[in-house]
């Protein structure tokens, strides 16, 4: 039988890795010539990944001295890039980046208003959703179609230029307008985010709050949405994402936001026959992304709040539970 | 227990073996697959024959000024309304197309292992993500015109404006796809040592499609909803259709409202009609 | 352990070790996932056609040295052979080189893995599942495929459920369905990892029936983690005791179980008895 295996008996032979060598070579060649910089830090790393024995430390060597020319080539194009953008008059002048982000405060708060209304229509018509009586269903389920399959553009348009006309509203109030079309937005989609959160906290907790008597509401308030919150909370900052990303349209109805703004230094631009308008609207879009990230981070932060929360501060010890707890829960004093 | 033993004790259940018939596919059920040839049909049909009218002109006297809502106006402008919705949803369907295709590059970027490849994509993808359509849709007239010889119609700028925004959705959606095969199947089809064309083609991409297909129909829908917007490049929509009314009648509520309702008579089955996929297309888990 | 130590626990007949089955060499293999060590060290010889049983408490790298074999998991370090060749090097003068991914797929083809949750393709039929790998990867015709996947579903006693999607199955016709794609690909070794525990206790004789049939036929080395400790003492030509990374015990199935030698065997065989 032993002649059906392989010979047990030998030593193992020695295991060679031919791509070592390579590595180093790279990485010193990466001195003279950045460009290998990051082949040799790729190279390397895949390398190490792949094997963990003693003979690493010229791998090692190699992939740093990739990885530092590399970081060093990347920070030579940024400057280069940054450098060009200046000679290209990719930066705009002061006087109009102090416009745009002057006009990104009315931005904001046509966020801040929409977003107001849009979470309390949420909380409101989420609930409906799954209300016992089968008319506030109905209605919860017709206001998140409507608000969910008119596009945004219509509904601002319909809000505020053909609403004004028929129920005789002043125009001044165009960014209030503009705001209701967008919270009636993301109310349709939020709506739906909290119904289905609210389905995903378990049954039994719902059960257990009734067995301790509290009323719908507590029910709610106490137990099932802050379990929730955990699930609502990151679609809820893409939504809020998506209603800022919305705003933009608001130019169109002539409230003076970012766009607007923007199409006021491109008067600027001609009349000066200074700057292009695609210039322009990069910096507009970057300022955009800016914006979206802030609110990015601060959902992020809201999320780590609440995470933490979750895990719930150090357990107390017998001596530090107040005295006439501790005298009444026998054995913890133990 | 011996292997004949077993055999006998099979040997009942051999009487019954079927002869041989492949399960049928998702892609070989009619329940399906009329809907989606309809879909393309519809879609063929939209591309090929929807011309954008270059004026949308009332035959119909418009009521007096004093008048706030004239009911007969509002229905005298239906046929009008929908040769710009017509026009509104071939925009959307053929920037979804630039989308789907587009996505699938970016998705594969975005998983590549070379970090140099994928985070250069995912870079771009949040910055498309993250701002508006309008601008993008400003951006690229703007680029259009800086380089010469290069001459956008009104048609493609929306292609590639929603398109481009689109394709990041999209590729998020295949990523989601291609990252909710379970674990055990790729190990699975490591163990049954097969290549790599065949694991993605046969194992892999059958069970992401599916998931991913709903997704990419909301992201339809949504991409419908943006469409309108494109009046302001100058494609002839609904909104296009509305302003211009508007503009020469001196009537604003009855043509944004007419908007309001056809947009929502296209959109809600469109919609119903994702969720009815979803429904179907979800089989049974291991 | 030594060559003759191998042989004598072995206890494998001349007739039973086919031209079929191959045997497997583990030498110092080593694991770790971050800081936790899995393998230590690991020499393990497994002869042609041995039915080799792992026993020991979970996290003691049972399933690990089944993965590592599959190529699931790649070791930190050491050599793995398959009949006699490398699996994760190839040889290069006298020297040995990490080997190229066709040649680990070459060797890793007379390997076949039966999982704990069964992993079957949800998305085809029991048939399917088993044709694909002869199709794809031996190359081989429809009709021919069609074949030998009903012939393998007879002998698992599924050939009735052929055109059911795994969806409709229970765990124990999964798992059998499981068994036959794997022996579709004619595996020279075998490994099954907890297959049974993922099951109904009323679910588990049929497995083990199957398993029984082909140890009976005896064609291929087989490598078995599991918690049947009656089924291990039936079927195992040798059992080996898992811990902390290293083989602790090692021995014929009844000197294992009836008299451990170690203390740690004792306590866990202890507590298994005890559940």
């Amino acid at each position: 039988m032993s002649t059906n295996g392989p010979s047990y008996s030998a030593a193992p032979p020695e295991i060679e890795h031919p791509r070592t060598k390579l590595v180093q070579l790279l990485g010193f060649l990466s001195i003279p010539i950045p460009l290998l910089g990051p082949v040799a830090w790729w190279m390397g790393n895949e390398e190490l990944r792949k094997r963990d024995d003693d003979d690493r430390a010229q791998l090692v060597l190699g992939r740093t001295i990739g990885m530092v020319m590399s970081i060093l080539l990347y920070a030579g194009l940024v400057l280069l890039a940054g450098m060009w953008a200046v000679a290209k008059g990719w930066i705009l002048p002061f006087s109009q980046y102090r416009t745009l982000v002057e006009a990104s405060l009315v931005t904001i708060q046509i966020l801040v208003y929409s977003f107001a209304l849009g979470i309390v229509l949420s909380l409101i018509v989420g609930v409906a959703r799954l209300s016992d009586h089968r008319w506030i269903r109905g209605t919860a389920l017709v206001f998140v179609e409507f608000a969910r399959g008119i596009s945004s553009i219509i509904l601002l348009f319909i809000m505020a230029v053909a609403i004004p006309i028929l129920l005789d509203v002043p125009q001044t109030s165009k960014i209030l307008l503009a705001s209701i079309a967008l919270g009636i937005n993301m109310g349709g989609y939020g709506a739906e985010i909290i119904r289905g959160a609210i389905l995903s906290v378990p049954k039994g907790q719902t059960e257990a709050s009734l067995s301790l008597n509290l009323t719908q509401t507590q029910r709610l308030r106490h137990v099932v949405l802050p379990q929730a919150m955990t699930v609502i909370l990151p679609p809820m900052g893409n939504l809020t994402i998506e209603i800022l990303k919305g705003t933009a349209l608001v130019s169109l109805v002539g409230v003076p936001d970012i766009m607007q703004s923007a199409n006021n230094i491109r008067q600027e631009q001609l009349f000066n026959q200074a700057g292009t308008l695609t210039i322009l609207l990069l910096n507009v879009l970057v300022l955009y992304f800016i914006l979206a990230q802030v609110v990015n981070v601060l959902f992020k932060l809201w999320e780590r709040r609440v995470e933490q929360s979750y895990k719930g501060g150090p357990t107390l010890t017998p001596e530090q539970l107040p005295a006439h707890i501790r005298s009444a829960t026998p054995g913890v004093t133990g | 227990m011996s292997v004949t033993d077993n055999a006998a004790a099979h040997a009942a259940e051999d009487l019954q073996i079927e002869e041989y018939r492949p399960h049928r596919k998702w892609y070989r059920r009619p329940d399906i697959m009329v809907p989606v040839l309809v879909i393309v049909l519809v879609y063929a049909l939209l591309v090929g024959f929807v011309e954008s009218p270059n004026f949308y002109r009332t035959k119909m006297e418009p009521p007096g000024g004093l008048v706030k809502f004239d009911w007969m106006w509002f229905f005298h402008l239906i046929p009008l309304m929908l040769q710009g919705l017509l026009v509104t949803i071939k925009g959307a369907l053929l920037g979804f197309a630039v989308a789907v295709v587009l996505g699938l590059f970016l998705a594969l970027g975005r998983r590549a292992r070379l970090p140099f490849v994928s985070w250069p994509t995912m870079t771009v993808i949040e910055f498309i993500r993250s701002t508006p359509v309008l601008v993008q849709l400003f951006f690229w007239q703007a680029f259009g015109r800086l380089i010469p010889g290069l001459d956008f119609s009104p048609m493609a700028l929306l292609m590639l404006g929603l398109g481009v925004h689109y394709a990041t959705y999209c590729s998020e959606a295949y990523r989601a796809g291609i990252n909710s095969v379970d674990k055990g199947q790729w190990e699975a089809a490591t163990a049954l040592n097969l290549g790599p064309v065949t694991k993605w083609t046969r194992v892999v991409l059958p069970q992401a499609v599916p998931n991913v297909l709903p997704a990419l129909g909301n992201y339809l829908v949504a991409a419908f909803k943006d469409a309108p917007l494109a009046f302001i490049v100058g494609v002839h929509g609904v909104l296009f259709f509305a302003d211009q009314v508007a503009a020469e009648t001196f009537r604003v509520p009855e043509p944004y409202l007419i908007v309001g309702v056809g947009f929502l008579m296209a959109s809600l089955p469109a919609a119903w009609a994702v969720r009815q996929l979803e429904r179907k297309i979800a089989y049974e888990r291991v | 352990m030594s060559e003759s130590e191998t042989l004598a626990t072995s206890g494998v007949s001349d007739s039973a070790a086919k031209k079929g089955a191959a045997g497997v060499r583990f030498h110092g293999i080593n694991k770790a996932f971050g800081t936790n060590v899995v393998l230590r060290d690991l020499d393990l010889d497994v002869a042609p056609g041995e039915r080799v049983v792992i026993i020991g408490p979970s996290g003691s790298g049972k399933t690990t040295i089944l993965r590592v074999t599959m190529t699931l998991e790649r070791p930190d370090s050491g050599t793995v052979q398959i009949g006699g060749r490398h699996l994760y090097h190839e040889p290069h003068g006298d020297k040995l080189r990490p080997a190229s991914e066709k040649h680990i797929s070459e060797v890793r083809s007379d390997i076949g893995m039966v999982f704990q949750h069964f992993n079957l393709f949800p998305h085809m039929t029991a048939l399917e599942n088993i044709m694909l790998a002869p199709m794809k990867v031996h190359g081989k015709g429809r009709d021919e495929a069609t074949d030998t996947g009903m012939e393998l579903l007879n002998k698992v006693g599924l050939a009735h459920a052929a055109n059911q999607t795994p969806g409709q199955l229970s765990g124990g016709q999964k798992q059998r369905v499981a068994i036959a794609r794997s022996l579709a690909c004619e595996p020279r070794v075998m490994l099954f990892d907890e297959v049974t525990s993922a099951l109904d206790p009323e679910l588990v004789g049929e497995v083990l029936n199957v398993l029984r049939d082909i140890a009976e036929e005896g064609n291929t080395t087989m490598l078995l983690v599991t918690h049947e400790m009656a089924f291990a003492r039936e079927m195992a030509d040798r059992l080996l005791m898992f811990d902390n990374g290293q083989v602790i015990e090692s021995g014929r199935p009844a000197d294992v179980l009836d008299h451990p030698q170690n203390e740690r065997t004792q306590a866990f065989l202890g507590a298994v008895k005890a559940h």
